[in-house]
């Protein structure tokens, strides 16, 4: 049974997701943007998923956080994050953004468009994306540490 | 055969009732199911591999298995094994993407909705996309604004999904302008809802990219037409939502506001009154270097908007009222969550951050909500009440402060403290009784390697109503990036006695492999809340073992 789970796994790796689909979603100003964009920078990309009132996602972020001067530095990363906040939390968006002193790109996804379109069940959720944008690593919940996988993996582009 | 089944905790006088899942379909059924899923799995894979386009998908299946136990009751439980299963394909070539899910509650875990009996081919759509025209048929979610006059969403945890099937067409003529308009049945369990839904959005902004005052709207419409013969004049076929919205941003200070406003719709949940609806929203967020502010008021009356003027609880909802209270996680506080009172409520939260040098944030949030002062009158509009007048019964107030420090880069703490008055009546619509409570939380995390850590958490609830009081512990242990354990006790006892305890023990492990996420685990659960935005659902007590297995691909 273990056996045929691992290679329905790998099945699905073989087939899986590879590029960002393209969905509306909003920055803090309430603007639309595109979400294809975030595919098209030339620079490796990770993408989370969070929400205010998720514990783990905070920690994922903090934690992001604190490695990116290095990320920048040597493989010039770009973090972005997606808020799956609907219209009860959203407003709270801001005031984290804001009193975390957070300096990447921060977009909300009120009512799951993008999320739907990336087939993330829960959060946190994150993607890792070559320079050309291609999904090359994702990783759902979090634990401490789990943060070096992502930039293992951008380590690993050739 | 339909059965039904009942179990409670031995001290508690309240029996929730619950159906079991009717069998239906035969295993003949069941595999004509399981061979169109393969099919459209197939028709997706094989084209994927020639033409080079984007293939993806989801897993999810939640199994329980209950067991006997002593201290909660359970009655003619007949089915011991339940399951949730969902399957979602999507694929993309060009300008096209197509989806669908198959779901199959065989049978549903205890709490969720009666009309998810069975299985079933959902949310089926086709979509195609421009830069300027993106255009749907079939299934699909949307939200006009703050989602007040309509938010068709997918909640799973709630068991809720109330998409539209019909067409959804979005449009950006120019950059400043977005229309959408929309028009379908929403889905009901497996069938749709009885009323016709009809939707037009209009999105402006009215300020160039480089001013300094930001200013942006939308003015919105919703009709539902669902047939009516009966002899009540109340009663409406026709029931129309109009709805208006301005945001104002300038470099720190942002404020929004929305209004809808709702005809006469006369329905069992408001005893068929012709009283208009209409539902009141203000948000409001100042920024300084050290200190975030944000504020939100909200005055609902009458605004149980659906697409099915008979349905309860999360079923054929087109509106969504936000609960402007805070979101808690954490266990005890999820205890006593608030849920919108769609028949009337006023109030409103204040959320208050700052941050000190040394890595450390105070988060200080207040919410009150209390009755509308409803006078009743005779005939049919049933009450007036008064726009600024706020009512005597009060259904919430949460005072909560949370201090979270990093010590260094090995141990981190967060301590909670929450003040809460729940007028248990009127939100759970069981007997009436106003819960004060006091909840103490402590939660420390050490990080012993690179990639060990371990977290644990002491919380405590005291209050003299309701069960009385709560305490609880958990201790969590992380492998990164792949193992996860946890094990954990709830107890509830009497006013400082320790003679009638209920223990509610909780242990677990997780193993996550890239996106997908294996997670077991044995206990007890307590009876409880679950909620998401403001819409909750009612999480019945049993032990038993249960297993999840989510997978991205």
């Amino acid at each position: 049974m273990c056996l045929c789970a691992f290679a329905t796994l790998h099945l699905l790796n073989t087939f899986a997701q590879k590029s960002l689909p393209d969905v509306s979603i909003k920055d803090l100003k309430g603007q639309s943007i595109s979400t294809k964009q975030f595919g098209e920078a030339s620079q490796p990309t990770v993408i989370s998923f969070w929400a205010t009132w998720c514990k783990p996602c905070l920690q994922e972020i903090n934690a992001i956080n604190e490695n990116l001067e290095d990320w920048k530095a040597e493989k010039k990363v770009r973090f972005i994050a997606i808020s799956v906040d609907d219209s009860r939390s959203k407003g709270r968006v801001p005031t984290f953004v804001n009193s975390k002193k957070w300096q990447f790109e921060v977009y909300i996804d009120e009512n799951g468009d993008f999320q739907r379109a990336l087939n993330v069940l829960n959060v946190p959720h994150t993607f890792v994306l070559d320079a050309q944008g291609k999904i090359i690593y994702q990783h759902t919940s979090y634990a401490s540490g789990d943060e070096e996988a992502y930039i293992e993996a951008i380590r690993k582009i050739k | 055969m339909r059965k039904y089944y009942c179990f409670r905790l031995k001290s508690d006088n309240v029996c929730l009732k619950y159906r079991q899942i009717e069998q239906t379909g035969s295993p003949k059924t069941a595999m004509n199911n399981i061979s169109t899923i393969l099919s459209i799995f197939l028709f997706i894979i094989s084209p994927s591999r020639i033409w080079g386009q984007s293939f993806s998908g989801s897993i999810q299946s939640d199994f329980q298995r209950y067991t006997n136990d002593n201290s909660l009751i359970y009655e003619q439980l007949d089915s011991k094994i339940a399951s949730n299963n969902y399957l979602t394909l999507q694929a993309q070539y060009r300008k096209f993407r197509a989806g669908a899910r198959f779901e199959a509650y065989l049978p549903p875990l205890l709490g969720y909705p009666l009309n998810l009996e069975g299985r079933g081919l959902v949310n089926k759509f086709l979509t195609y996309q421009n830069k300027k025209i993106t255009a749907t048929v079939g299934n699909f979610y949307e939200q006009f604004g703050s989602g007040m006059i309509l938010r068709t969403q997918e909640q799973r945890f709630l068991g809720m999904d109330t998409s539209l099937d019909g067409f959804q067409l979005k449009a950006n003529p120019t950059k400043n302008y977005t229309i959408k308009l929309i028009g379908g049945k929403q889905r009901l369990g497996f069938k749709h809802a009885d009323g016709l839904v009809i939707g037009l959005d209009n999105d402006f902004k009215f300020s160039k990219d480089s001013a300094t005052n930001q200013w942006s709207g939308g003015l919105s419409f919703v009709n539902k037409n669902e047939p009516y013969d009966g002899i009540l004049t109340s009663v409406k076929p026709n029931v129309w939502t109009v709805g208006g919205r301005l945001n104002f941003q300038r470099n720190n200070f942002s404020f929004s506001t929305e209004y809808v406003t709702k005809s006469a719709d006369g329905t069992p949940a408001n005893r068929y009154i012709t009283h208009r609806g209409s539902a009141l929203l203000i948000n409001s967020n100042l920024d300084f270097d050290k200190l975030s502010l944000a504020l939100n008021l909200k005055r609902i009356d009458n605004f149980d908007f659906r697409s099915q003027r008979s349905e309860t609880l999360n079923n054929a909802l087109l509106s969504f009222i936000p609960a402007t209270t805070k979101q808690h996680s954490y266990r005890l506080l999820t205890l006593y969550p608030y849920a919108s009172q769609v028949m009337g409520e006023v109030g409103g939260q204040l959320d208050a951050i700052y941050t000190f040098k040394n890595d450390a944030t105070l988060s200080l949030n207040f919410a009150a909500l209390n009755a509308l002062n409803k006078k009743t009158i005779e005939g049919e509009e049933g009450y007036k009440s008064s726009f600024f007048e706020i009512g005597k019964e009060r259904y919430y107030r949460d005072l909560n402060i949370e201090f979270e420090k990093k010590w260094s880069k090995k141990f981190k703490t967060n301590i909670v403290f929450v003040y809460l008055n729940y007028n248990k009546g009127q939100i759970l619509g069981t007997y009436q009784e106003m819960v004060k409570s006091y909840t103490f939380i402590f939660d420390g995390t050490v990080k012993f390697l690179k990639k060990k850590a371990l977290r644990f958490e002491l919380q405590h609830l005291a209050t003299k109503q309701d069960k009385g009081n709560w305490a609880m512990s958990l201790v969590e242990y992380s492998v990164s990036p792949k193992y996860f354990f946890y094990i954990s006790d709830e107890i509830n006892y009497g006013s400082f006695s320790f003679e009638k305890v209920t223990h509610y023990p909780n242990i677990g492990s997780a193993f996550s492999y890239k996106s997908h996420r294996l997670s077991l685990g044995y206990g007890r659960q307590r009876e409880g809340l679950l909620c998401v935005g403001g819409i909750c659902r009612l999480t019945p007590a049993y032990t038993g073992f249960s297993a999840s297995l989510t997978s991205s691909f």
